[in-house]
């Protein structure tokens, strides 16, 4: 259990930066807090003593780590890991501290493993992106194909209102050389012939009721001659 | 360091005693500090064989002394056993294992202070967060019980000197232990008249600090047990 005094030397050559000072050691806040509960209420800590316990705990850890380190090495290991320092706890003469740390580890892991075991079962949710050029194609030919065959361009070519069709035409004739703006310009005829479609569908629901009214008005008077003949 | 090895009877003879004790008692062999009163006689009988001034007055105070200074030493002991076994029976009701008594990232960062090691499995700083709790409890256990040989009511410096020499495993720590404090700490270990000239001699081993200024025990003390002022005492850190 003894230590040999150059180890002791270098430990006290080295000057901690005044910068970083308050970081490289244990806070001072949580120390008193693990003190109190060995000390009575009335004690006083002078600050000197809390200076000299801060070291004492940044020491500790250091000098655990150091000899963690000589069997990590040894055995050609990159990562330190608790055995490590269990190991070294023991082997630097804190005996009564590895019982009770075994114990720490294996109820930890214990709870960590449920906690991983857990962390894996959460259901993984994935968002399919569709994608935004196959939309609009098969629209694209039926609005073509819905077009072309009524209305044939070389009997109504001299109206105004159809002069958009011989566009329609160099569309298809070109399909590899479709601009935004005649894309848009077809997007725009769709629209056209929907409102057209849709202002038909009501004119005829308008016609059909007033077919069924009269229905019913004849349905009527016949009824009435019927009891006019019997009497 | 060397005499390290040959703490283990610190009860045979005077001399031995002294000098022993100046390296700290073997904490775990109670048998052999606790000795029955036998080896008091003896110990009386081989000062006044080594032809020591040797009066009545003398032995009572040394008889005394020693008896007082076991009976400190068993009360350490049982304290210890107590904690060891609190320790125990804490860890075993421990459920809440996300927060600990102190930051693993600045435990990562201080064992990180070594160049050599880079890689760092995620259980050892919790592993390290309990044994550097226990750590503390052990250091203030152990200063406490000198704070209260010498009747006193504020945990001071020489207190932790004084648990850093009389315990071997905190041997790392020497170099910490100013040099003023060590002095104290080795004189009072001696008792009066055996050999006083030792105490220089086993210190110069040691390699110490340079002095520091005198600490300011009523105005910086601390009341333990009221966290309120924590913030105000330490918000400079």
């Amino acid at each position: 259990m003894a230590i040999s005094l150059p180890i002791n030397s270098n430990n006290g050559d080295r000057v901690p930066n005044l910068v970083l000072r308050d970081k490289s050691k244990m806070p001072i806040t949580n120390m008193m807090k693990i003190m109190s509960q060995i000390l009575l209420n009335n004690v006083q800590v002078s600050y000197d003593t809390m200076d000299m316990i801060q070291q004492s705990a940044t020491k500790y850890i250091n000098f655990v780590t150091r000899k963690a380190k000589d069997r990590c090495q040894s055995e050609c290991r990159k990562i330190m890991n608790a055995e490590d320092l269990l190991w070294a706890i023991e082997e630097l003469g804190f005996n009564d501290y590895v019982e009770p740390l075994t114990t720490f580890i294996q109820r930890y892991r214990n709870i960590e493993g449920v906690d991983l075991f857990t962390t894996h079962k959460e259901p993984i949710s994935h968002i399919e992106n569709h994608g935004p050029s196959l939309g609009p194609e098969p629209n694209l030919m039926s609005t073509l194909e819905m077009l072309h065959p009524p209305q044939p361009p070389q009997v109504n070519s001299s109206q105004p209102k159809f002069s958009i069709i011989p566009n329609t035409n160099l569309e298809m004739l070109y399909p590899n050389e479709m601009s935004s703006t005649k894309i848009h310009l077809v997007l725009v005829v769709q629209m056209m012939f929907s409102t057209t479609l849709m202002f038909l569908l009501s004119s005829i629901m308008i016609n059909i009721e007033m077919i069924i009214e009269e229905i019913q008005l004849q349905l009527t008077i016949m009824a009435m001659d019927y009891d006019i003949g019997n009497k | 360091m060397d005499h390290q090895g040959h703490s283990q009877n610190p009860s045979m003879g005077v001399v031995g005693s002294g000098a022993q004790l100046a390296y700290g008692s073997n904490p775990y062999q109670p048998g052999q500090i606790t000795g029955p009163p036998g080896s008091v006689v003896t110990s009386v009988g081989t000062i006044q064989s080594t032809g020591q001034p040797a009066g009545a007055q003398l032995g009572q105070h040394q008889l005394a002394y020693q008896h007082i200074h076991q009976q400190q030493q068993h009360q350490l002991q049982q304290q210890l056993q107590q904690f060891w076994s609190s320790q125990y029976q804490e860890i075993e009701k421990v459920t809440d294992f996300k927060n600990h008594s102190l930051p693993l990232a600045r435990i990562k960062k201080i064992m990180k202070a070594d160049e050599d090691v880079r890689m760092i499995s995620a259980e050892a700083p919790v592993i390290f967060a309990r044994a550097c709790e226990m750590f503390i409890l052990e250091l203030t256990l152990r200063s406490w019980n000198h704070t209260e040989e010498n009747k006193r009511r504020t945990l001071q410096k020489n207190d932790i000197a004084a648990a850093i020499t009389r315990t071997d495993i905190f041997d790392f720590l020497v170099d910490i232990v100013p040099r003023e404090d060590l002095k104290d700490e080795v004189l009072a270990s001696i008792p009066r008249g055996t050999m006083p000239v030792a105490g220089p001699a086993d210190a110069l081993p040691y390699c110490y600090m340079p002095p520091q200024h005198p600490s300011q025990v009523g105005a910086a003390g601390v009341i333990m047990g009221k966290p309120v002022m924590d913030p105000n005492m330490y918000a400079q850190q």
